[in-house]
């Protein structure tokens, strides 16, 4: 039977999508910032922050309101919990998109220094996951969201090994060391932003099996793991 | 029964319609389908309820009072009774904290 809180459960996802929408985009340009040293780009996405920050407020309220009012159960309450998590993940990605875009604009300030490709790589695999996580909440697909997972170990090593092409090169020439700082915190940044997308496809999983993959609890335990539960002894 | 009463009210088309505890003694469904009832016909009414189903009041209604004993306690956008009321006697009597 069709509620008429499910009406405003729909619009509370439409808004989050809205949300994730610009969160992508923000995350893009700042990536292309960086990659084309464009400063206009990165300064587009240093002001599209206080709408990002003005549209969590506004689904925040609504959603709490939501649970409030409405009293969801079931699929309806993991639903409403899942889009205030997600949310304050998107918010959070878009923070770190700020940072590269802020970063990039002192980058801008020194001589340009050699990437190599593991930041390229790195930064397209980061957008490749937040895009698939965003996809699986949208469809709420599992399969989707569960590859979403498999990346993030990827990006890891992406991280790790930008950190040693960086600590040589600070090694090899000195002056490059303001530069390779910041370079080293963009990386930190991406890294960032891909984890919080693994936690959009953890809740994905989370909203459709009602099944724990955090921390990768469900390798440690094969039944679901219960609100209940007060959870592993050694967690 | 409840919806044939509501009918049977309804069709003098009041101003207002006066429900005292509608879903008392319904099951969940029967209870469902009254609030959706509720929620349509309140386009067309001025609807009051009483009721000691907090979740209930949440639901349906736009404006909530808080009555104790007797006495108005509080009377607020159902939203905000619900989410932060202004006395400290609602609060802990829709937390079920006393009452």
């Amino acid at each position: 039977m069709e509620r008429h809180f499910h009406e405003e459960l729909r619009q509370l996802k439409n808004k989050l999508l809205e949300m994730s929408f610009k969160v992508e985009g923000v995350v893009a340009k700042s990536c292309e910032a960086l990659f084309t040293r464009d400063e206009k780009l990165a300064l587009e996405v240093i002001q599209e922050e206080a709408s990002i920050n003005y549209l969590e407020i506004e689904i925040d309220e609504k959603g709490h309101s939501f649970f409030a009012l409405s009293q969801p159960m079931a699929l309806d309450l993991r639903l409403a919990m899942m889009i205030l998590k997600i949310n304050t993940d998107l918010e959070r990605m878009a923070d770190h998109a700020v940072n590269i875009a802020e970063k990039t604009l002192f980058l801008l300030k020194e001589p340009p220094v050699p990437l190599g490709d593991h930041l390229e790589k790195m930064a397209e695999m980061v957008q490749k996951m937040l895009r698939e996580a965003l996809d699986s909440f949208l469809r709420e697909d599992t399969e989707l969201a569960l590859s979403v997972l498999k990346k993030d170990d990827e990006v890891d090593d992406g991280n790790s090994n930008f950190y040693y092409f960086i600590s040589e090169l600070m090694e090899r020439e000195p002056a490059a060391v303001n530069a390779g700082i910041n370079l080293l915190m963009i990386s930190h940044n991406l890294e960032r932003i891909a984890d919080l997308a693994n936690n959009v496809a953890e809740d994905v999983i989370y909203l459709k099996q009602g099944r724990e993959v955090k921390h990768r609890i469900h390798l440690r335990e094969n039944t679901r793991f219960e609100a209940s539960t007060s959870g592993p002894s050694d967690a | 029964m409840q919806r044939l009463c509501i009918a049977r009210a309804i069709a003098n088309r009041p101003e207002i319609l006066l429900m005292d505890e509608p879903c008392s003694a319904l099951d969940p469904i029967a209870t469902a389908k009254i609030e959706e009832l509720i929620y349509e016909l309140k386009k067309e009414f001025t609807i009051v309820i009483v009721t000691h189903n907090m979740q209930q009041a949440a639901r349906v209604s736009d404006w909530t009072a808080f009555f104790y004993m007797g006495k108005l306690i509080e009377f607020d956008t159902t939203k905000r009774i619900f989410m932060s009321p202004s006395v400290k006697q609602t609060e802990d009597y829709i937390t079920g904290r006393f009452g």
